[in-house]
């Protein structure tokens, strides 16, 4: 159309051209007064077939020229005065007629104007017409808009809270900013003025058109806002390859536009929000009915409950009711019960006191008799060796009467001292102090010695004597053979007593690990109601019978006490008239819990306060001890190095038993009997353990384990309480390992001393503690006080290295803030002698650390604890830690790797070394390593203080972790690279990740070479020569 | 009788009404129960759920709510917990998931039911009770279509008849039951 | 979702290709979702199917394979980023007043959030630990795999609707403040304050495939085990227990255990009705 209209203006305008000139020919060659000019007429009036408003009267002033020229050139013809007028005339008819045609087009092209707009407003409103979204309201729009005034590429933004969004266009690139500040940029200022803008000389890039053919560049560009009710909604923005504006009416068309477009957006909006809105509605009211389902099911859920509350509360109602009836009874119950508790223990502490009397009447009676018969021998004594020698009367002067009745003296004093021995020998075994030998004992032997003995005694009342061994019995048995044939002797006597007629046996039967002895008589036997009365001493079946028979009746007492001492018993079957059986039962083996004093005789080991009298009378009897020891034991002849207890013990058959159980238990055995004695043995002899009573003749063994606890010497050493006082609280206070009361089993005494091997065997560890607030340093003992270890605490640095010199720890407490110095001067005083033994450290401190105050201290501490709620908690758990794995800390291949570069390598000694590493368990094993091959370790926890360090050190080589905080390893890395400085500085790279492509990145950043995480300290160092020597 | 042969697993959806449907049919399984039960009953999520210690009390089977990776058991009942959806990983193994809600809605139904269908394919029983909403149609559909069976309770005995209903217009079921006669089936099943 | 064709075999197939698809994406990209859960992973593929228009998983294979920028929106598929601030307020309060005077004894503290997501759990620790008073000596890694979830973790801005929500959970998790003190609201975000971010250390980090890279005495790692296999599991926890110091702690979501897993014995309980573990002394 537009082309149309061109080429036809094109076509008039020659037209036009070709008759002017050729008018002014013809003009020229006609003479004048021929009013040839007159075809200029044609040439202004078919102007009016163009467009261009200025074409009739330039037409005109042309004609005009010519008309001139053309007078001047014409030959003369007609009068020229009229030809003047004439021609004068024409041209003022020419002009005259290029107004009107002026005048013509003017309205011809208002009326174009008018149509072009009209027809762009009608497209425009068909483009928009129909339920749109604003992205194809914009895009509908800008292309209608385009398609008017021709542009190639346009773009719609839109208002949204202060921002200007692009909500759509046409050949868009898509490299437009998809929103706008408001008031900022072209556009903004176009919605600012509210009025269209046209702009040429555009910046390079601006507004680029994306076609097939490539990118074009708009040479114009025509910018309108777009508002609804004089509201601005948005801008629109236009881009045209050429500036051709044919009716000049793009901006019009533009300005027309602006209400029309913003109203459909703004109803697009509208719509859009409403649709919006009514799926959010729809939604909501999905949701909300989800949501009340839900709390339906959660209603139900409580509705069940209270329910089953219900349900309960009654049930809980009733139950409460019967607990109550029941409570009732109960509390009478509990009166009646409480009322008969009240008269249990009256009754019980009566029969204790009545048991404590009779135990002591008891007592005393034995000891009297132990004494009493004593006594009573030595005048017995000289009253037998009297009649002895009057009986004998070698001087002859005595008749024979008189001899017989010093015969008969002499006989009963005999009758009397058996007697005596009888009931010395039985206060002995009651009182305890009958010694039974282990040995090994042959049973024929025993059998052939009994028969000696018993058969001329059979012979002479005619009675049959039977010795036998069953099939099947055993040969031997350990045991004491002096005690064993008195029990016989003693049976086969009082068989041989009471019998009569017949036949005295005695058969020897295994019974499993126990051997029996019977002893059967054809006497007169015993009644039922009797056997028991028979063995209890001072009794006898009948009043008469020893009258009878004679004798003491103490036989079968001491036999039965003696039987039952040796793990046995005897107990007798009889029937009156025709006899008894009496079973002796030993165990082949002495029990083992022989070794106390228990129960077996109503006399148990003596109470202290009575031990006086009572060991008085032991050594009376007894005098048994030698000077050297209280019992044989193994101070002459240590057979098992490295393996003694030492047992402070003044009762010798106590002590004797420990030291067998000493032995079974594979230790040698010292016995002490005094606490002077146990101090001098514990010194000199170094023993593994001490088993120690309380009650010892000299002074109380509490204060031998106080002073035993007291001298370096002796204070590893543990000590095990074996007493029969109750000393329990103090004595481990004191120190000791445990406690254990008499009588105590056999299994006890050997727990005791397995304790004790086990306590010495566990080195006993050290702990130092440098703290100067002595109240809270005396709260540190009592937390990490344990029978495992020991504590030194001391307030001060000079303290503190004083014992560091002196003796060694196995770990070490310390405070920062110490008052000659701060904690860091003192474990750097440490590393920096040898003098020094450095345990593991923990550092205990008050304040938070700085980093860098952190990572010095970390150099030397291996854990480091600030004080807060949980801290004491940690401090106990890190001590107990470090106290027990003091061996273990490092890894084997570190220990390994420590001891090859015991030699300084050659490749790494005297580098610098950078680590960028946050990891402080890395950091640790990297400079445990390190620092012993000689490289001087320089630690940056970020990339920022790696950069700095950089500066500062100029390393050999970095070790560069990808993951640390404030900046990673690889913008540090491509810092580094970025200096000319350190182009080839090599490093390495530390990374977590797996994949390969990872690697490429580190590389890319700049590092030389890559290694994952676990850290391989092994290959690490070797990546570390490798890199060091390329230097 | 519109059983799995063998009946390797039994999944149950509920929602409103849920409560008292489910005391009344965990209640009926007897202590000899071989499968085990995966329940999803729509519960609040911004609270701990007290159901499945509550319905323990009237179930002769143990009744949990379900740990994720949890060991599954025969005979067990697992219930999926408040805003975790729960899904059957393999036959040895439950799973929970965060997965955004289905129809507003975690645990959901459907999740349960369509991970079922694939671990158990025919050796599933669904069965889906009384609720509101539309969950558990596409999972019914699932179930079925793996070869399962599915079990409606009847909408008109059920206390929402919804769930039901949207159910039986999606995906059909192979029986619907009234409550009753569901317990009376479950007490004689042939596992 | 259609279901009509879903037969014992199309069960079968989809599980075929759906292994095909992760060893593909495994190859292709270096992403691990091998030791995924399945049971969810079905579920979440046959979304993505139905959201890019895949009528077989062998379509979906191939855009995947053939167009990065279609991996980068299908990776939301594969993992999934659902969290609020202070979730499970409980599990912050046992934090705070057990396990944070604990960490309090040591010099420096770092604590890693594994799975972090889109971060809201990152900033919550952020503000639980300056409340504390312990942020300025912590460092916070928050790693996750999707790229995109960690950039907007980074940045800390969140839909400013979520705010009572968070608020909410703040409160019951024992905050000293109002949430309000820690972001400014604009253009309906909410940005949480810079400081916070100071010790925070975001990377690229794969539970799957890669190893620890720091030693940490917290680890948080919140509803991200509950996607994973048993094994997978194992090896998370594993990773976990290595980083770990001697006896640290780890923070589960509230329906994990460690009690089915390999690393039972190594853990024990530390806050009651928590899924808050302590390593045990080794």
């Amino acid at each position: 159309m537009d082309s149309h209209l061109r080429t036809r203006d094109g076509v008039v305008l020659a037209t036009v051209a070709l008759i002017l000139l050729s008018t002014l020919v013809a003009d020229a060659v006609t003479p004048l007064g021929y009013a040839v000019w007159c075809l200029y007429f044609i040439a202004v009036g078919l102007t009016l077939f163009q467009r261009r408003l200025a074409l009739p009267f330039m037409t005109a002033a042309v004609a005009t020229a010519f008309v001139i020229l053309g007078m001047k050139l014409s030959p003369d013809g007609a009068r020229s005065g009229y030809s003047f007028v004439n021609r004068f005339i024409g041209v003022i008819s020419a002009w005259a007629m290029a107004a009107v045609v002026w005048q013509a087009l003017r309205a011809r092209e208002g009326a174009t104007r008018l149509l072009w707009l009209q027809e762009g407003q009608t497209a425009l409103a068909a483009a928009l017409r129909g339920e749109q979204t604003p992205q194809t309201v914009a895009a509908n729009a800008v292309r209608a808009l385009a398609a008017r005034v021709g542009a190639v590429v346009g773009a719609l933004y839109r208002v949204e809270g202060d921002r200007l969004v692009l909500a759509g266009g046409m050949a868009l690139h898509g490299g437009q900013p998809k929103s706008l500040p408001l008031h900022e940029g072209l556009l903004g200022e176009a919605l600012a003025q509210n009025g269209v803008r046209r702009l040429d000389n555009l910046p390079g890039d601006y507004l680029p058109l994306a076609s097939t053919l490539g990118q074009g560049k708009p040479v114009e560009v025509l910018l309108m806002p777009v508002t609804a009710d004089g509201v601005p909604m948005g801008a629109i923005e236009l881009g045209l390859l050429d500036a051709d504006d044919p009716y000049l009416a793009r901006e019009a068309l533009l300005e027309q536009s602006a209400e029309v477009v913003g109203i459909a957006m703004r109803t697009a909006l509208f719509r859009q929000r409403q649709a919006e809105l009514l799926e959010e509605t729809q939604r909501q009211s999905e949701e909300l009915q989800t949501q009340q389902e839900e709390l339906r099911v959660a209603n139900e859920e409580l509705e069940e409950q209270s329910r089953g509350l219900q349900q309960s509360q009654a049930s809980l109602e009733a139950q409460q009711a019967e607990l109550e009836q029941t409570n009732v009874q109960l509390e009478e119950r509990t009166h009646e019960l409480e009322a008969q508790r009240q008269a249990l223990i009256r009754a019980q502490t009566e029969l204790t006191r009545n048991a404590r009397s009779l135990e002591a009447t008891s007592r005393y009676k034995s000891e009297f008799l132990a004494n009493m018969s004593h006594e009573l021998r030595t005048p017995l004594n000289s009253s037998l060796i009297l009649a002895k020698l009057l009986a004998d009367n070698k001087s002859g002067t005595l008749t024979e009467e008189q001899v017989k009745y010093a015969q008969a003296i002499h006989a009963s004093n005999n009758d009397l001292l058996a007697l005596i021995n009888d009931i010395l020998d039985l206060s002995k075994i009651e009182a305890g102090h009958v010694e039974f030998a282990a040995e090994p004992v042959a049973i024929p032997a025993v059998m052939q010695r009994l028969r000696e003995t018993f058969e001329p005694l059979c012979r002479e009342k005619r009675l049959g004597l039977v010795i036998e061994q069953a099939v099947g019995a055993p040969d031997e048995l350990t045991g004491d053979m002096q005690r064993l044939q008195q029990i016989l002797k003693n049976l086969l006597a009082n068989a041989l007593k009471f019998t009569e007629v017949g036949q005295i046996s005695l058969r020897i039967e295994g019974a499993g690990n126990r051997i029996r002895f019977v002893v059967c008589d054809t006497g007169i036997g015993i009644p039922a109601d009797q056997t028991e009365v028979i063995f209890e001493a001072f009794r006898q079946a009948d009043g008469s019978t020893s009258r009878r028979f004679g004798g003491t009746g103490l036989g079968l007492s001491i036999s039965r006490d003696l039987a039952r001492r040796m793990g046995g018993d005897i107990t007798v079957a009889s029937e009156p008239g025709r006899g008894s059986c009496f079973t002796l039962d030993v165990p082949l083996e002495p029990p083992a819990d022989d070794v106390a004093p228990r129960a077996v005789s109503p006399v148990a080991t003596p109470p202290v306060p009575v031990s006086g009298p009572s060991e008085t009378a032991v050594s009376a009897v007894a005098p048994a001890s030698e000077p050297a020891s209280l019992v044989p034991d193994d101070r002459a002849g240590r057979s098992r190095p490295g393996r003694l207890i030492l047992a402070v013990e003044d009762d010798p058959v106590f002590a004797e038993a420990l030291v067998g159980l000493a032995h079974e238990l594979d230790f040698d055995c010292v016995v002490a009997g005094t606490a002077d004695e146990a101090l001098r043995l514990a010194a000199d002899m170094g023993p593994s353990g001490i088993l120690l009573d309380i009650g010892l003749p000299d002074v109380s063994g509490l204060s031998v384990l106080e002073r035993l606890k007291r001298d370096p010497a002796t204070r590893h050493v543990p000590v095990h309480v074996v007493s029969a006082m109750e000393r329990s609280q103090v004595s481990l206070e004191l120190g000791a390992v445990g406690y254990l009361l008499k009588p105590a089993s056999r299994d006890k005494l050997a727990a005791a001393i397995r304790q004790l091997e086990e306590q010495h065997q566990r080195v006993v560890r050290r702990l130092l503690i440098v703290e100067d607030d002595e109240q809270l340093r005396a709260n540190l003992k009592l937390l990490l006080a344990s029978h495992q270890h020991e504590i030194v605490a001391v307030g001060t640095i000079d303290a503190a290295l004083r014992e560091l010199t002196t003796s060694t720890f196995d770990c070490m407490v310390t405070d920062l803030a110490l008052p000659d110095g701060t904690g860091y001067d003192l474990l750097e005083r440490m590393a920096g002698s040898d003098a020094f033994a450095f345990p593991p450290v923990i550092v205990y401190t008050g304040r938070s650390l700085t980093r860098d105050e952190e990572q010095k201290l970390r150099r030397h501490s291996k854990s480091i604890i600030i004080k807060g709620a949980r801290s004491p908690e940690r401090l106990l758990d890190e001590v107990t830690l470090f106290l027990h794995s003091v061996e273990a800390s490092l890894p084997s291949d570190q220990q390994r790797l420590l001891k090859e570069a015991r030699q300084r390598d050659a490749m790494l000694d005297g580098r610098t070394v950078l680590l960028a590493e946050d990891d402080v368990r890395n950091v640790f094993a990297l400079t445990s390593v390190l620092e012993p091959l000689g490289v001087k370790l320089d630690i940056a926890r970020n990339g920022v203080e790696a950069l700095e360090r950089l500066t500062a050190n100029e390393p050999d080589l970095v070790l560069m972790d990808v993951m640390m905080p404030e900046m990673d390893g690889l913008t540090a890395m491509r810092h580094i690279r970025a200096d000319p400085r350190w182009k080839n500085l090599p490093i390495i790279a530390l990374t977590a990740k797996a994949m390969a492509d990872d690697r490429e990145s580190c590389l890319q950043a700049g590092a030389n070479d890559y290694m994952a995480k676990p850290i391989d300290i092994d290959k690490l160092v070797s990546l570390c020569r490798v890199w060091c020597s390329r230097r | 009788m519109a059983w799995p042969s063998p009946l390797e697993a039994l999944v149950i959806g509920a929602s409103a009404g849920g409560v008292a449907a489910l005391q009344t049919m965990l209640g009926s399984l007897p202590g000899s129960f071989q499968a085990p039960v995966f329940v999803v009953l729509h519960v609040p999520k911004d609270r701990p759920s007290g159901i499945p210690e509550l319905l323990g009390g009237y179930c002769a089977l143990p009744v949990l709510e379900a740990d994720d990776k949890q060991p599954v058991r025969p005979g067990h009942v697992y219930f999926a917990p408040p805003d975790y959806h729960l899904l059957v990983e393999s036959r040895d193994a439950l799973a929970l998931s965060m997965d955004e809600p289905v129809l507003f809605s975690r645990p959901s139904i459907d999740v349960l039911f369509e991970s079922a269908a694939a671990v158990y394919d025919r050796g599933l029983l669904a069965i889906l009770l009384t609720g509101a909403s539309s969950d558990g149609s596409e999972g019914v559909a699932a179930v079925r279509a793996a070869g399962g069976k599915a079990w409606i309770q009847c909408p008109v005995e059920a206390a929402a008849p919804a769930m039901p209903n949207a159910a039986l217009a999606h995906a059909g079921a192979d029986a619907v039951l009234r409550l009753g006669e569901m317990c009376e089936r479950l007490k004689g099943s042939p596992a | 979702m259609v279901f009509a064709e879903m037969t014992d075999d199309a069960t079968e197939l989809f599980d075929i290709e759906l292994k095909l698809l992760l060893d593909a994406v495994y190859m292709r990209y270096h992403y691990d979702f091998r030791g995924y859960a399945m049971s969810s992973l079905r579920r979440r593929m046959r979304h993505a199917m139905g959201r890019f228009d895949c009528e077989r998983m062998s379509d979906l294979q191939h855009r995947i394979l053939h167009e990065p920028a279609f991996f980068a929106d299908a990776m939301q598929y594969f993992t999934v980023q659902v969290s609020e601030m202070f979730r499970d307020p409980a599990y912050f309060l046992g934090l705070r007043e057990q396990v944070l005077p604990v960490l309090k004894t040591y010099p420096s503290i770092k604590v890693w959030v594994a799975g972090c997501s889109s971060g809201e759990e990152v900033w919550s620790l952020a503000i639980l630990l300056a409340e504390e008073d312990l942020l300025d000596r912590s460092v916070i890694y928050a790693t996750d795999i999707n790229p995109e979830a960690l950039a907007k973790a980074e940045h800390g801005t969140f839909a400013a609707d979520r705010m009572p929500l968070f608020s909410r959970n703040y409160l019951a998790a024992g905050g000293r403040g109002s949430l309000s003190d820690y972001y400014t609201s604009a253009y309906g975000n909410a940005m949480f304050d810079r400081r916070l971010k100071k010790q925070m250390v975001f990377a690229d980090h794969s539970l799957a495939t890669d190893s620890v890279f720091s030693e940490v005495h917290l680890v948080s790692c919140r509803n991200v085990l509950i996607y994973f296999n048993r094994e997978l599991q194992d090896r998370a926890v594993g990773l976990f227990r290595e980083a770990l110091v001697r006896r640290g702690f780890l923070g589960l979501g509230g329906k994990e255990s460690l009690q089915f897993g390999a690393h039972a014995d190594a853990f024990e309980p530390f806050v009651a009705n928590q899924r808050i573990y302590r390593k045990v002394a080794p």
